[in-house]
């Protein structure tokens, strides 16, 4: 099994004296989807935040195409090819398309000028590629849907060339259609050969385009299942209790993790 | 942005016509030339205060009028020291500079709301001129002092020279913003800062070059606002700040960051100097005119307010 482009292994996170992480393991193939859940106070972002460079474990070990890496800001991340799409789009919405996707790398021309025409042209090819319907990429993001919006900050992550996407709730706040259009692009990125790291509290989206899911309760992965063998019901029950077998749960009341937020539906 | 701008200059348009209907003298090219020549230094200093103001993180420089003075007085006590023309430019332009080094380092380093390091150094840099000239203006401008003179008070053609330096200055700006990666990178850092550091832009050093830029093309101005009155004086420039920024914010360059452009900040300099004139021509009293600049400022900001919300629906 080591075949995996990410292993996580035993991380951990403090935040003061709350135990975000208690030893996690966690690992991605290259072109699968891995479906990250659990419920709000599970430790998903803080975990995919370690993973993406945003914020440093307090122990633990990320191995990279099986080499060990440590990342002390997103950048290194990038660097080795790990993206990650923040839950509120981070774009800038006073900038239009091409330039949120290539915001911070202007094409450049003469040494000293931004290539607009070759910015549009990449932009262009870039959301054709990936089948995203724009009218132009010179409209301001301000005035686009938030489901299109969701696409333009991925394509903007695939313009990294990834090895491992995460998403960060991509779909939360998007209407059933802008959902769709946005699961869409994700199920496509496996034929580029891109993993990616699903964070949803939609069990029905991780079901449709997931590969395997894991199940993270109170800082601890509770269990991992390949999704044709498992059953929504079953990582709902996962989700609320943990698991029967985790016996870290035995010492603490189920409802601990609190405001399990609509796990399944939207 | 740009239909924002389009209204500018309409307005402008709409402003010149009533005048020159009023005082058709408003239309003589002398009187034009006059105009021009004093929003020059307004939209030259303009142009970095709106690259501050574009930066966003509630970006400001307050110091830009008390710069302005420093500058000049940097500038002609050097001369009176004998030094050459281009040796005072520098080091005028230094002083400036570090005028704006100190903005950017206490905003971006020590997480300083802007307006208050940039008030502190407009008292300082106010102060510090005080202190060069001893309260008196410096007109013993030394071997070097026809040059210089000329440098303010002279022409191009029939195009004085502080008209010629404000053109330059707004076309390099419009190509600096509007054409380069740093251009790029400032208007992505007003928009989003958080988004623009995880792409990798570098928002501390954005940030500090634009007070920077700022701090040392107040200084420029004010050593040719200097050569111009042939004399170096510490009160140079004082209260200048606020004619800089309405011009700004009048011209579209929002105070959220992020949005606006040296094009609508010449536009809005230029409405400035044109009411100015037009009050002065018409026998307006001169105490009404910062009323009036004070009254432009307000309608402005309310515009932008109305403008963002138009822009959310």
């Amino acid at each position: 099994m080591t075949s995996a482009v990410v292993e996580m292994r035993a991380i951990e996170k403090h935040f003061g004296a709350v135990h975000a992480l208690r030893g996690v393991d966690l690992d991605l193939l290259p072109g699968e989807v891995l479906g990250l859940v659990g419920d709000n106070a599970a430790g998903k972002s803080t975990l995919m935040k370690v993973l993406s460079g945003a914020i440093s474990p307090d122990g633990g070990q990320i191995l990279f195409r099986g080499a060990p890496v440590r990342f002390t800001s997103p950048a290194e991340a990038r660097v080795r090819g790990i993206e990650m799409v923040y839950q509120d789009f981070a774009l800038c919405n006073n900038l239009d398309i091409a330039q949120n996707i290539f915001l911070g790398r202007w094409p450049v021309r003469a040494g000293v000028l931004v290539d607009r025409r070759a910015m549009h042209r990449a932009a262009e090819a870039m959301l054709e590629r990936l089948r995203i319907d724009v009218p132009s990429v010179t409209v301001q993001v301000r005035h686009l849907s938030g489901g299109r919006r969701q696409s333009v900050a991925i394509a903007r992550a695939l313009s990294f060339n990834p090895a491992v996407l995460i998403l960060d709730e991509p779909t939360a706040n998007l209407s059933p259609g802008a959902t769709h259009e946005v699961l869409r692009l994700v199920a496509d990125l496996k034929q580029h050969g891109v993993g990616v790291i699903l964070i949803s509290h939609r069990l029905q989206e991780v079901f449709a385009i997931g590969d395997r899911v894991a199940v993270l309760k109170q800082g601890r992965r509770v269990a991992t299942r390949r999704v044709r063998d498992a059953t929504e019901d079953e990582i709902l029950e996962l989700i609320v209790t943990g698991g029967r077998a985790a016996p870290a749960n035995s010492d603490r009341p189920l409802d601990a993790g609190g405001g399990l937020e609509s796990p399944v539906g939207g | 942005m740009q239909s924002y701008e389009a209204a500018i200059y309409a307005a402008l348009l709409l402003v010149v016509v009533a005048v020159s209907i009023a005082t058709p003298r408003f239309l003589s090219p002398d009187n034009l030339f006059e105009v021009a020549r004093n929003f020059s230094f307004i939209a030259a200093a303009g142009v970095g205060e709106a690259i501050v103001i574009i930066g966003g993180g509630g970006g400001i420089d307050l110091s830009v009028g008390s710069v302005m003075g420093l500058g000049g007085v940097v500038a002609t006590k050097l001369l009176g020291m004998n030094l050459g023309l281009l040796p005072v430019l520098g080091l005028g332009v230094a002083a400036g500079w570090a005028c704006g080094a100190t903005n950017g380092l206490l905003v971006t380093k020590a997480k300083m709301t802007p307006l208050i390091p940039t008030l502190g150094v407009l008292s300082i840099a106010h102060g510090l001129a005080l202190v060069i000239t001893q309260g008196y203006p410096l007109s013993s401008l030394g071997p070097a002092s026809p040059a210089f003179i000329a440098l303010g008070a002279g022409y191009v053609g029939p195009v004085p020279n502080p008209v010629v330096y404000m053109a330059l200055v707004v076309l390099v700006g419009w190509a600096v913003l509007t054409h380069t990666p740093f251009g790029y990178d400032l208007y992505s850092v007003g928009g989003n800062d958080e988004a623009s550091h995880l792409s990798g832009i570098r928002v501390t050093r954005v940030r500090l070059a634009a007070y920077m830029i700022s701090g040392a093309l107040a200084a420029l101005t004010g050593i040719l606002l200097a050569a111009r009155l042939s004399v170096g004086d510490a009160t140079t420039g004082q209260g200048e700040e606020l004619n800089v920024i309405a011009a700004a914010v009048i011209g579209g360059v929002s105070l959220l960051g992020g949005q606006g452009s040296v094009l609508g900040l010449f536009a809005g300099a230029a409405l400035i100097g044109v009411l100015l004139n037009a009050m002065v021509l018409t026998g307006v009293p001169a105490f009404w005119q910062e009323v009036v600049i004070g009254s432009t400022i307000i309608v402005a900001v309310l515009l932008d307010r109305l403008r963002i919300r138009l822009a959310r629906d």
